[in-house]
């Protein structure tokens, strides 16, 4: 009897204990989160954190929902550092592909062959792809949305992404052809399997892999930046396993001055 | 209708709805009671207040609190008269129902654990 009341007074005291600190973890979350949510925004970022920390320390009466709402924006804080790291592998993308020389100068009396048309493709497919990667990552960092909300998005940028990989594919059937190839599959598995999993469990499917799109992603990235490495060695013409056309076939100097 | 808002979502209707309501009464809201009326998550409230704000459609204001006070100080939200006829746009089209009849807050609170402790407290030290 004694050890059972002396128990309960030992448990209300930690449970005790624990709702009070859950006020003092929350405020510190929020404080987190609001540095990490406003980022390019620091003022913001500043009466973010005061009105926050008022809010689970004061405003919310129960220190449950309190540590809820500061679990809540910590995830939130969370998901947008990760959104911005794929941002960041956007805009890496990006800068390699803006090294694909469009229109190479004549040099030693060649000329380069990777069209304005080929860059242009490649980088319309690296964005679809990174566009659909994005929509991906909202759906994650929604705690409650799921993909279904998206499928229809997500459904249109896999089918562009495919379009772009096919003409990639079409304006160079080498290497570089061979890795938009599989970029576009990629994309088009994950919409079927995220449009498989949105009509099994109708109202919010799962988390999807994303883990085969991203390695597409970041072969096509690499793809990409060795053929302009080979471009920059080789005074424009761009190697005919890289772009799969033989300098023969490619256009003219006179065709690359245009 | 509301120019400086990109993309129109459920949960910023809901907001805009609960906040034209208060609009309409002379009243401003803070945070929690957007999140209690409405039944979005933090990060879903913040998310589309900041998306007015940016959009210059709310009017923002700390509340003031007399020196020494022991609580922080609430923020305020409340539609300026650009948001309220873009907000009374919005609800009309895609949720004329909360026009009628927008969502209240109860008028007592519900208890939270805090207030359970409190109580259970109390009345342990009474009967001592």
């Amino acid at each position: 009897m004694i050890r059972e009341i002396v128990l309960t007074v030992i448990v209300t005291l930690i449970v005790d204990d624990l709702a009070r600190s859950s006020r003092w973890s929350a405020a510190k979350v929020v404080r987190w989160s609001a540095e990490r949510i406003y980022v390019s925004d620091s003022e913001r970022a500043a009466r973010r954190a005061e009105e926050w920390d008022g809010l689970v320390s004061d405003s919310i009466p129960s220190d449950i929902s309190a540590l809820f709402v500061g679990i809540s924006l910590g995830a939130f804080a969370v998901a947008c550092m990760a959104r911005r790291g794929v941002t960041g592998v956007a805009s890496r993308c990006r800068r390699a592909c803006r090294r694909l020389p469009g229109r190479v100068a004549p040099r030693d009396g060649r000329a380069g062959f990777l069209l304005d048309d080929h860059r242009e493709a490649s980088m319309a497919l690296l964005e679809a792809a990174l566009e659909l990667r994005l929509c991906l990552a909202d759906d994650v960092q929604v705690p409650l949305g799921g993909t279904a909300g998206h499928l229809p998005a997500i459904r249109r940028l896999a089918a562009d992404a495919q379009l772009r990989a096919a003409n990639v594919a079409l304006l160079g059937a080498g290497t570089l052809g061979e890795s938009a190839r599989k970029l576009g599959e990629a994309a088009g598995r994950l919409a079927d399997e995220v449009s498989r999993a949105g009509e099994a469990a109708s109202g919010g499917a799962g988390v999807p892999d994303v883990s085969e799109l991203d390695a597409s992603i970041r072969a096509f990235q690499r793809r990409a930046a060795a053929v302009s490495r080979d471009l920059a060695g080789n005074g424009g013409a761009v190697p005919a396993e890289s772009a799969g056309r033989s300098p023969g076939r490619g256009r003219s100097a006179g065709d690359g001055q245009r | 209708m509301g120019e400086g808002i990109q993309r129109v979502t459920r949960q910023l209707v809901l907001i805009l709805a609960v906040l034209l309501d208060a609009y309409r009464r002379n009243e401003e809201l803070h945070g929690y009671a957007i999140m209690k009326l409405t039944h979005l998550s933090g990060p879903s409230t913040y998310r589309n207040l900041d998306r007015l704000e940016d959009a210059k459609l709310v009017e923002v204001r700390w509340e003031d609190l007399p020196p020494g006070a022991d609580r922080p100080r609430r923020v305020y939200y409340r539609l300026n008269p650009a948001g309220g006829a873009a907000a009374r746009a919005i609800v009309a089209e895609r949720r004329p129902d909360l026009l009628e009849a927008p969502p209240r807050l109860a008028p007592a609170p519900r208890p939270g654990l805090s207030t359970l402790f409190t109580a259970v407290r109390s009345r342990a030290e009474g009967a001592r």
